[in-house]
Formats: structure tokens, sequence, C-alpha cells
């Protein structure tokens, strides 16, 4: 399917409903909801319901929506790559031009209803999220440097300071201890799925890391990460978060990335896929994992180790 | 500047955009589902402002 094919508004008369939700990465989008409900429950101020639950969902679509924009301008290498080439706008369901429309409208309304739900400092910090997203990483970074994920996995680790700043007016160390664990929690996942799809990424000329510096050297530097996270995983309780149940959990977890980044270093060239499919799920579960022990800490109201 | 050679393409009689049943169907449903979520976020605008407002608002002369 060429590029004018993509673009056709001929398109617009069999897409359906479902194929706009795909646009959203509902995945991703998940992953956003939990991080922001945490930020925001951990948060000491409690915000009205209605006001709440209006400024998750307003930073649930702005995700959505950088989804839906990446999408737009990836349409054409994600047709090259077999992870990608099955998205609304390379299989044809979705019209380019309407995906574009589609993640302007989102971001738009997202971003003001947040205004309107908690303050102009999270609404400023959603609009800046899209824009780093959907600008700085999608346009710029991915298809210039090897360090792409890197600085933009700073979106992905911004909504639960963008909920934190909704409950509260501010963003204090707290906040950005989670900030910092997903910031350091990214290379070692993505740079995992870049190993086991690195052919799929030199056919779309985008350069992941292990494309540019080498399975080794990606390895290492996983494993380099993956030590870093253990540290920042320490940051929620320095700074009055985190109780004894997050402590324990903070450092299984810490060790359980470590350990499966450090098999993937040291495994034989034939077990390197498996090793990198074995950590991406392992970091999944370990962030989830992170995030519900400071979820369930603050629903339970256990006193932080320092307060 | 016109080249009488090489007609106007706006000027040609555009055939009609006929569209089978299923597609009628599925914009109609695309419509449907456009309408709910702008009245859907209407509501949500509303709650909001209520919220905003303290629900002391409610509480007023008919």
């Amino acid at each position: 399917m060429t590029t004018t094919d993509l673009n056709s508004s001929a398109l617009s008369q069999t897409t359906s409903v479902g194929d706009y939700w795909a646009l959203l990465k509902p995945r991703v989008m998940s992953l956003v909801v939990f991080t922001t409900l945490v930020g925001m429950v951990a948060a000491p101020v409690s915000m009205e319901p209605i006001l709440a639950l209006s400024s998750l969902l307003a930073i649930a679509i702005g995700a959505g929506a950088s989804g839906a924009l990446n999408m737009w301008y990836e349409a054409d290498t994600d047709l090259l790559m077999e992870r990608t080439a099955g998205r609304p706008i390379p299989a044809g369901r979705i019209a380019r031009p309407e995906a574009l429309a589609f993640g302007l409208m989102l971001s738009a309304f997202s971003v003001l209803l947040l205004a309107l739900a908690s303050n102009y400092l999270a609404a400023g910090l959603l609009l800046f999220t899209i824009f780093f997203y959907a600008v700085v990483y999608t346009v710029w970074l991915k298809r210039s440097t090897a360090q792409n994920i890197v600085i933009g996995g700073a979106s992905g680790a911004l909504p639960p300071v963008i909920a934190w700043a909704a409950a509260t007016g501010e963003v204090p160390f707290a906040a950005w201890s989670l900030f910092l664990i997903i910031f350091m929690w990214t290379p070692p996942h993505f740079w995992a799925l870049a190993l086991w799809r690195s052919d799929d990424y030199a056919r779309a000329g985008i350069p992941m890391m292990p494309n540019v510096a080498g399975e080794r050297s990606t390895r290492r530097q996983i494993f380099g990460y993956s030590l870093v996270l253990a540290v920042t995983l320490a940051g929620p309780i320095v700074f009055g978060l985190g109780s004894w149940l997050y402590a324990g959990v903070a450092l299984a977890s810490g060790f359980c990335m470590v350990g499966l980044s450090l098999q993937l270093l040291v495994a034989p060239d034939a077990e390197m896929i498996r090793r990198a499919k074995t950590l991406f799920a392992g970091s999944i579960f370990v962030l989830f994992l992170v995030f519900a022990a400071l979820l369930i800490e603050a629903i339970l109201g256990l006193t932080p180790l320092i307060s | 500047m016109t080249d009488p050679a090489t007609p106007n393409v706006a000027d040609e009689p555009e055939a009609p955009v006929v569209l089978t049943p299923e597609q009628v169907k599925k914009r109609q449903r695309g419509n449907i589902v456009i309408a709910l979520s702008l009245l859907a976020f209407m509501a949500l605008v509303f709650a909001v402002t209520l919220a905003r407002l303290g629900a002391n608002v409610l509480d007023r002369p008919i």
C-alpha cells in the first residue's frame, strides 16, 4: 500500500470505532491510567471524586492522543515493521489525515478538561507531555539517535507527576521520585524489545541501540540501567512515600530486574532473544507490582518509613 | 491561464459516490458514537463545573 493510499479519504467509509480505539494504543493507555491513579492516590491531598475521575480521564485521553499522533506520523515506517504493520493506518483501516485530526482534537479536549478539572500546572504538564512524545520523540529523536527512547521515556514517566500536580498543585521531589522510576525503567524495557525485534527496526531504518551499537553493548547498557533502576526504587521511601510493604516489593523488584538483565548479559547468543523476551515481560510485571504496592499502601493508610 | 486542450478537472461532472448498505450502516453507527461522545463530554463538563462550584449550588429555589 503506497502513501497515497494511506491518505485516501475513501477509507473513512469503512473505518469502525474499534479502529479509532486502536489508534490510542490501549495497552500504553492502561499503564498510564494505572500510574496516574497511583500518583493521585499517593499525593497528600485528596481530590473531590468527580474532579479526580475527570482528571484521570483527561490524562488517559491525553496519552491516547499522543499515541494517535505518533501513529499518524509513523504510518510509513509502521508499514515496514512486522510488529506494527497491523496497526489501523498501515493496515488501511483509517485514513492517515483522520488520525491526525483525531489526535489533535483529543489533545485539545484532554488538556482543556484537565485545566477545568484541576489546575493549569497539571494541564500545562499534560500539554508538554503530548508535545514531547509527538514532536520531540516521534518526529525528531526516534529517527535520529540511539538515545531516542531514553530521552523520549520522559513522556511515559510524567503521568504520575501530572496526577500529583492535579491533586496538589505542586510537584515536589516525592512526585519526581515516581517519574525517575519509570524513566530508568524505560531503557531496559524498550531495549529488550529492540533486541528481539532488531530486524524489524533495521528494515524501518530506526536507530535503536542494538542496530547502532550492537547487541553486546545493548545488553551491557540494559544491565547498567537496571542497576540504576534498582537504586531509584528507593526514591519513594527517601521522599516519604513508601512504607514497609513498598520497601519489600521494591527490594524484590530491584533484584528481579537486575537478575533478569544479568541473565541477558551473560546469555549465549542463541539464548539471547529468549532472555530478552523474559526481561521484557518481567519489566512490565515489575513496574506494575511496584506501583501497585504504593497504591495498596495508600489505600491501607500505612505510615511511610520516613516522614 | 486556460488551455482549451486540457479541460479543468473541476468542470467535469463528478460520478456520485454510492455507498453500500453496509457502509451506510457503519457511517450511521459512527455518527451515533460521535453524538454520544459529545453528549458525554457535555455532561462531563457540567459535572466538573458543579464540582468546582461546590455542592451547595444544587441547593437553590427552582
